[in-house]
């Protein structure tokens, strides 16, 4: 509890609350009110499916740290953070760290993060509303190479009083791949054979593709005024923790 | 090479199965299949196009490796040598026309003229018995039709090698050359075509066709079998090239006024060549006179139905004798063994005045006659001192001893000089090689021949010698006789066929010497030292050589084909050309292969530039995005 102001005592006031120091001093009974602090519960949920760790540069070392980071600003705070699993639902959650003594635990669950499975980051998302008592920070760490209904999930947090950070997490291997000729694609997660015949107007085909990802993130983050970062896995960590703490929009 | 489009496609079945790869997620390589389908249908065809043009590179490979052709009628090269046959089967008159071999040769060069570009240079050789240049490199096609038109038939053998080589001179230096030989293939000579330094066309013309021919003939005086009389004997060689035997008349007849001597109707087989023996009376008038044998009826080439000869003179030899007072017995003896000789023993003044045929033989014996004097083969003996035909007579030496003679030499053939001894004798300074009985100290018997007779001079008197009593002195005076007998039966020097340059005999005092041809037209002779040469002889015939002076006369010289060669038209060798050598036969239209492999290989490789181009060219990495790129499609949820 903190104090937070003083105010003119009336009728139907806690008379408990009187200030009567300040009554002594100007004989006006005035009521002396205080803020009970409230913990900012932050959930990362972060994507361990497979297709996290594909690849020559795996993204998910690469969120691993995002999390690690933001969860020591909250920490760091002493406020809450909670990692959150998602693949194709929602990991056991473990409970919120809390405070610099909760660090240790926080990095160790992290640590422990191994990718796996498929994604399903809307169905975890929901859940992930369901569960929560109160809103809070909601970080999402994930590539979006989900093509469900991810944003509405997003939206539906939003709209229960969550704030919403989307730190978009790519190598350079998804927005060049370096591919070339007659490949099946086969997908990490799925399984799913694509095959393709890569040349220069399949790559550019892929190129828009991704770009319409971005920008379909970009879009949603202006609308619902979200965080919207987009790290490299070649990218140094700090700019990115500053573009997420400044609450930019890439 | 089409074969190679199996493994091709083989090869192209395993690359397409498709190498696996393990990407993050295949949603946004889905979304942009969808969008390159929708935006270009033919996709799926363009991602083979690779494989259609590598099928397309090795089958343009593969036909332009059968080195297809067309053909065009325009021949290439910027210079074109046409060789044209003139020998003598090119008078030949085939079944199916009624004109010549040369004529067709004619027509198929005017159209080989025709079909040539306007600014190639032609040549035109004839190819006789020696080549000759009938126009020279034009470009003007008229002029070289022009000078087609002059050419005929020779009666010669043909030297097509000479010819091809005279061409390949002419065009020597340029790149795109070529030479056309139109000929019926009937070659005297073989011809080098493996050799040839410029591609050859060979245009053949003409087919198989019997043939009779006169391939040699013979024409002396000798005694009748039955007569015992002086008669011509003429033999006269026949020979048949065909295949059915063939009934004919053979005949031999004055050239002048054409009476019949002789004629013999006989069969002639195909095959070896037959002898006919003609005869008929001899008559001193008809020395030197011309004979023409011929057979009847003439077949297609009628230029080997007839030969050509001349009456010899007699057997007998005349001989002059001649002395400044009484000429030596010894030699008059000597000569008097030889029963074919008339010997007439005249004193030197007289023999100025007399008429001497032009071959006989004078032996001047004690005098040097001049060089001038009439007659033939000189034999001087004992000359006076000083110059005599250019040998030094030295004054006289006692009992000069005989060291060596030239047994070479045909006056002194099968003798021997052993033990003759001689008392005394003038020694003739002469070169060594003309040195015929030598001595220490000299010569004592030399040759002094010049260009037209032969004149043998002996130093020293054959009556002071024992050499009269011995068989070598018979036997000299008899190779004496022996050679000037020859020399007088024939005036040709070499020989008389058609094709080449005839070399007349005339006395070196022959002045204004003319000659003319067979059909009369005269010809330039150029003469010296008493060696008249014609030039040419490509007709046959009798040739005319006359001239003046002090002993006018006229020389009648027979000139024949005489040749199996050209005469065999029923069979044709087999031409050993080379790869530059085309063989092209009469009727086949005058095209020549236009090859297109070159033209395949191009296609080919622009085929392969387009794929490698195709295969390899540089990615474009998004630079073609639009304002807002779309967002790929989710799933509802």
């Amino acid at each position: 509890m903190e104090f937070l102001e003083h105010r003119a005592y009336a009728p139907m006031d806690d008379l408990r609350r009187i200030d009567w120091a300040a009554y002594a001093r100007t004989g006006e009974p005035v009521l002396k009110l205080f803020r009970a602090e409230e913990d900012v519960v932050i959930r990362i949920v972060c994507d361990s499916s497979a297709s996290m760790d594909c690849g020559a540069s795996p993204k998910l070392p690469v969120a691993q740290r995002l999390a690690a980071a933001i969860g020591y600003l909250a920490l760091s705070r002493s406020e809450r953070a909670q990692l959150c699993l998602a693949r194709d639902g929602l990991l056991p959650l473990a409970p919120p760290s809390r405070g610099r003594a909760g660090l240790a635990a926080f990095l160790r669950s992290i640590e422990a993060v191994e990718a796996a499975g498929k994604t399903d980051l809307a169905r975890a998302l929901t859940e992930i509303v369901k569960r929560s008592p109160r809103p809070g920070l909601l970080v999402v760490l994930s590539d979006f190479f989900d093509g469900g209904p991810v944003l509405s999930a997003v939206t539906r947090a939003i709209m229960v009083g969550h704030e919403v950070a989307l730190l978009q997490v790519v190598s350079p291997e998804d927005i060049d791949p370096a591919l070339d000729g007659d490949l099946s694609l086969q997908d990490a997660e799925t399984g799913a054979i694509v095959d393709v015949t890569v040349d220069s107007a399949a790559l550019a085909a892929y190129a828009l593709r991704f770009a319409g990802l971005c920008e379909e993130l970009r879009m949603f983050a202006r609308k619902h005024h979200v965080t919207y970062v987009r790290a490299r896995t070649d990218e140094a960590l700090e700019p990115v923790v500053r573009r997420f703490v400044a609450k930019t929009i890439d | 090479m089409l074969g190679l489009l199996a493994p091709l496609i083989a090869l192209y079945v395993l690359k397409v199965r498709r190498r696996p790869v393990r990407v993050a997620s295949t949603w946004l390589w889905a979304s942009a299949e969808r969008d390159l389908l929708a935006k270009s249908p033919w996709k799926k065809l363009l991602a083979r196009l690779s494989l259609l043009l590598q099928i397309v590179a090795i089958a343009l490979i593969a036909f332009s490796l059968a080195r297809p052709a067309t053909t065009t009628l325009e021949l290439p090269g910027s210079r074109v040598a046409i060789v044209i046959d003139v020998s003598a089967s090119m008078s030949a008159t085939d079944a199916e026309g009624n004109v010549d071999r040369l004529a067709r040769a004619r027509s198929i060069a005017a159209e080989l003229l025709s079909s040539l570009p306007p600014r190639t240079e032609v040549l035109v050789i004839e190819a006789g018995r020696e080549p000759r240049i009938a126009s020279p490199l034009d470009r003007d096609k008229q002029r070289v039709v022009a000078a087609l038109a002059t050419l005929s038939a020779l009666d010669v053998e043909g030297d097509i090698d000479s010819a091809l080589a005279l061409a390949v001179d002419q065009l020597r230096g340029v790149d795109d050359a070529r030479v056309i030989l139109i000929s019926d293939g009937q070659w005297a000579r073989p011809a080098a075509l493996q050799q040839m330094a410029l591609p050859l066309t060979i245009r053949l013309l003409g087919g198989v066709i019997e043939n009779s021919a006169i391939v040699r003939s013979d024409l002396r005086i000798g005694n009748g079998s039955v007569t015992h009389r002086e008669e011509l004997q003429a033999f006269v060689v026949i020979q048949h090239f065909g295949a059915v035997a063939k009934d004919a008349f053979v005949t031999m007849r004055r050239e002048a006024g054409g009476e019949v001597l002789d004629s013999r109707r006989l069969s002639i087989e195909p095959g070896p060549a037959v002898p006919v023996l003609l005869t008929a009376e001899a008559r001193a008038a008809d020395y030197g006179k011309g004979i023409v044998f011929e057979i009847a009826p003439h077949d297609q080439l009628p230029v080997d139905d007839i030969a050509f000869a001349t009456i010899p003179r007699g057997p007998k030899l005349p001989v002059v004798l001649s002395a400044l007072a009484q000429p030596s017995a010894w030699l008059e003896r000597g000569l008097r063994a030889d029963s074919d000789v008339e010997l007439a023993v005249v004193a030197r003044d007289a023999l100025l005045e007399k008429t001497v045929d032009p071959g006989a033989l004078i032996v001047a014996d004690g005098y040097c006659p001049g060089a001038d004097a009439s007659g033939g083969d000189l034999l001087i003996v004992r000359p006076p001192a000083g110059r005599c035909f250019g040998a030094v007579v030295g004054e006289p030496v006692e009992r000069p001893a005989i060291t060596s003679w030239d047994q070479s030499d045909p006056r002194l053939r099968f003798l021997t000089l052993d033990g003759v001894s001689i008392a005394k004798a003038s020694l003739l300074g002469v070169d060594e090689n003309a040195a015929l009985v030598r001595t220490r100290d000299g010569s004592l018997v030399a040759d002094a021949s010049t260009g037209s007779r032969t004149v043998t001079i002996v130093g020293f008197d054959v009556g002071e010698s024992d050499w009269p009593l011995k068989a070598s002195f018979v036997l000299f005076m008899r190779n004496i006789t022996e050679l000037a007998r020859s020399h007088r039966l024939s005036s040709v020097i070499g020989d008389a066929r058609t094709g080449g340059a005839l070399r007349v005999a005339v006395p070196l005092t022959a002045r204004d010497v003319t000659a003319t041809g067979p059909g009369g037209d005269v010809i330039d002779v150029s003469s010296a030292d008493g060696i008249v040469v014609l030039p040419a002889t490509n007709r046959v015939g009798h040739y005319r050589v006359r001239y003046g002076g002090d002993t006018p006369n006229e020389i009648v010289v027979p000139v024949n084909l005489a040749s199996a060669a050209e005469s065999n038209l029923a069979s044709r060798a087999e031409l050993d050309v080379g790869a530059s050598v085309a063989v092209r036969e009469e009727g086949e239209p005058v095209r020549r292969p236009r090859e297109l492999g070159w033209l395949l290989a191009l296609a080919a490789l622009i085929v392969l530039l387009v794929e490698v181009t195709h295969h390899t060219r540089r990615r474009a990495t998004g630079g073609s995005l639009g304002a807002v790129p779309p967002a790929p499609e989710r799933r509802r949820s």
